[in-house]
């Protein structure tokens, strides 16, 4: 499947690493450190889930390798760091709206079983 | 547990060179670097080794190059010479026999010592997995498997065979693989 297709919905970790890309570039470590911050623990997303997510990110245009390199001196100047493209963030957005939709609609049933059980 | 620091950043990288060449050429170092990142977060955290972590990390990382080589074989036309369908299969069917070699380490304290043994059961998948991705990939692309019984018949007769041989050799040597005395 595509994952660029606006229909499909994003598997669990093309999600999170959208969402961790949202707010700033981060190299892969700090990919997964957020992810695990974003997800309270309960997402850890080892090397191999990582950048095979990336891989096929990279290739639908989701993310980008980005030119930024943080103090060099600091960090490995090797050091790739990825960024969130416009397709990215429309996906991203096209998710959370899923999402949004999916716990209203959650919320509208759990309100309905409530007045069900009212009536009877 | 005390382990060679040295020698596990070499395994790793030797791991990571399983996975196809593409994706190793624009991915692998950022991965090692990743490995290298999150054992030292580790060692910062615990005292003590953190074998555990690095077992999961590798078993991790071999599901990855798992994962990477189906890909190749289900997209078919990326698979453009016969040589890449031989690495893929005796890669896939390498991790498949390791965990049976790291029993026969754990237990024996052997290393691929049968190697008759070993060899057969990484050549075996192989051949399986190398009579099948044709047979998968005419399916894939809209082709009937049908159109040639003949072929069809010999193929799915070897696959059969094959995980029998496998099958039954795997029963047959399990229990020397985790040590039981007395068994050959």
């Amino acid at each position: 499947m595509n994952i660029t297709e606006s229909n499909s919905p994003l598997t669990p970790a093309v999600f999170h690493i959208l969402l961790a890309l949202s707010s700033e570039e981060r190299h892969g470590y700090g990919i997964m450190k957020q992810v695990e911050v974003d997800s309270q623990g309960k997402v850890k997303m080892g090397a191999g889930t990582l950048y095979g997510s990336l891989k096929r990110m990279l290739d639908a245009g989701l993310v980008k390798d980005s030119d930024k390199r943080i103090d060099p001196e600091m960090d490995d100047e090797r050091r790739i760091y990825y960024q969130i493209t416009a397709v990215g963030k429309k996906a991203l957005s096209a998710e959370l709206e899923r999402y949004k939709h999916l716990v209203t609609l959650a919320r509208e049933r759990k309100h309905a079983q409530a007045t069900f059980a009212h009536g009877v | 547990m005390a382990y060679d620091q040295e020698a596990v950043r070499t395994l790793y990288r030797k791991l990571l060179s399983l996975y196809p060449r593409a994706f190793r050429e624009r991915l692998g170092e950022s991965m090692e670097q990743t490995f290298n990142d999150l054992r030292n977060e580790r060692k910062q955290q615990t005292e003590q080794g953190s074998f555990g972590f690095v077992v999961w990390l590798f078993a991790e990382t071999a599901i990855g190059v798992i994962k990477e080589h189906v890909l190749l074989v289900k997209q078919g036309d990326t698979m453009k010479t016969v040589t890449a369908d031989f690495r893929s299969a005796a890669i896939i069917s390498l991790i498949f026999m390791l965990p049976f070699a790291f029993l026969d380490f754990l237990f024996n304290q052997s290393v691929l010592e049968p190697i008759v043994l070993f060899g057969t059961l990484w050549l075996l998948p192989m051949a399986f997995l190398v009579i099948l991705v044709p047979m998968v990939r005419t399916v894939r692309a809209g082709n009937s498997i049908m159109a040639n019984p003949v072929n069809l018949l010999f193929r799915v007769a070897f696959l059969a065979l094959i995980a029998m041989l496998w099958g039954s050799l795997l029963i047959d040597q399990l229990p020397c693989f985790i040590g039981v005395p007395n068994c050959d």
